[in-house]
């Protein structure tokens, strides 16, 4: 099978995954609890893909343990009702400011 | 009449173009964020045997993730599992699809075909977002429009960019600690619900267990967990009120 054929059956099935809940089955009543858990599903994703793409981060030259401290902390500005632009502004600064915290430490652990 | 309606007319139309304003400017940040995920996934079209149906790829996939697993899969030899893959990746479509259901039930026709194949992971976050804010649905459509048709041009535009630069190192791959400082602002609303900080709490805790899983595995169960425990827990909440 060529790539192309292999793109072209993930698109079709995508678009169908985006399209047939909101148009097609847009009548379709669902039971009280699914609808609740379909609600709650998104949270869930968005949540799964945070903590994925925090232990992918740390792929660079920023430790995890960096990147988890940023992400925190970006997390207590933002249930505040800080905007994006100061979350990722301030979790940036904490990253580096913990990246080189840990270079220091190891640097003095070094030393002594 | 006549009077009456010329300065709605007047006012209505700024009003959408601010909007779709609005929504552009909330997914600058989110793309920045992404800048360094997309360069990998342009390095990754750009090693691949047939790399002009990988590009082509970006437009119909759209999600990273998808379209990087497929890659892979694809590069390893294997077409159906590729397949597979990427479909298994891009499952969760279904459920913001689903969730968008109540809140675009007023919008036309051709809006809910056009905003439901631009879902994902930050449009429909966005969407969501926006769609608890004061305003009339032509808002909402205007913002989401301008969210997410930015997000897919600045998205495929620096998949292109990597597909011709290839990855670098250094300050840009560590550009991506700003994907998770983005999202984590998507999800923060939902702390403030004791049944939303169930469900990020139980997606989290699967997510870390599956974090060595196939590709989409793991999140799949993730949300299961987190959705039947979030809807749990409202249906605890709601059964405690008198």
């Amino acid at each position: 099978m060529s790539s192309w054929l292999v793109f072209a059956a993930v698109g079709l099935g995508s678009a169908l995954f985006r399209i047939a809940p909101l148009v097609a089955a847009r009548d379709t009543v669902l039971p009280p609890r699914l609808e609740q858990a379909v609600h709650h599903g998104g949270t869930a994703a968005v949540t799964s893909l945070v903590v994925s793409s925090t232990v992918g981060a740390a792929r660079g030259s920023i430790p995890l343990a960096a990147v988890v401290a940023a992400v925190l902390a970006g997390l207590v500005l933002a249930v505040r009702g800080r905007s994006m632009s100061w979350v990722v502004v301030i979790g940036i600064a904490v990253a580096v400011a913990a990246t080189l915290g840990t270079s220091l430490v190891a640097v003095a652990g070094g030393l002594l | 009449m006549i009077t009456t309606l010329e300065p709605t007319h007047r006012t209505a139309r700024p009003r959408r173009r601010s909007e779709v304003a609005l929504g552009a400017a909330e997914a600058v940040p989110l793309l920045v964020g992404y800048a360094p995920f997309a360069l990998v996934v342009g390095s990754a079209i750009a090693s691949h045997a047939e790399p002009v149906a990988g590009w082509v790829g970006i437009w119909t996939v759209i999600s990273g993730s998808a379209l990087l697993s497929t890659l892979q899969a694809l590069d390893a030899g294997a077409a159906l599992v590729a397949a597979f893959t990427g479909l298994l990746v891009n499952a969760r479509l279904a459920l913001y699809s689903a969730s968008m259901r109540s809140s675009w039930a007023a919008q036309p026709r051709w809006f809910r075909l056009v905003g439901a194949l631009l879902l994902i992971d930050p449009s429909w976050a966005i969407a969501e977002r926006r769609a608890r804010a004061p305003g009339s649905d032509a808002d909402r459509r205007a913002h989401y429009l301008g969210a997410a048709v930015t997000l897919l041009v600045g998205w495929a535009t620096m998949i292109t960019v990597g597909v011709f630069v290839g990855t670098s190192g250094g300050p840009v791959a560590d550009l991506g600690v700003a994907v998770p400082l983005c999202l984590v602002v998507l999800i923060a609303p939902r702390l403030r619900d004791p049944s939303g900080r169930w469900t990020v709490v139980a997606a989290a805790g699967v997510t870390v267990v599956a974090l060595g899983w196939p590709s989409g595995a793991g999140m799949l169960l993730a949300i299961a967990c987190g959705a039947g425990i979030g809807a749990a827990r409202r249906q605890v909440t709601a059964g405690a009120r008198p």
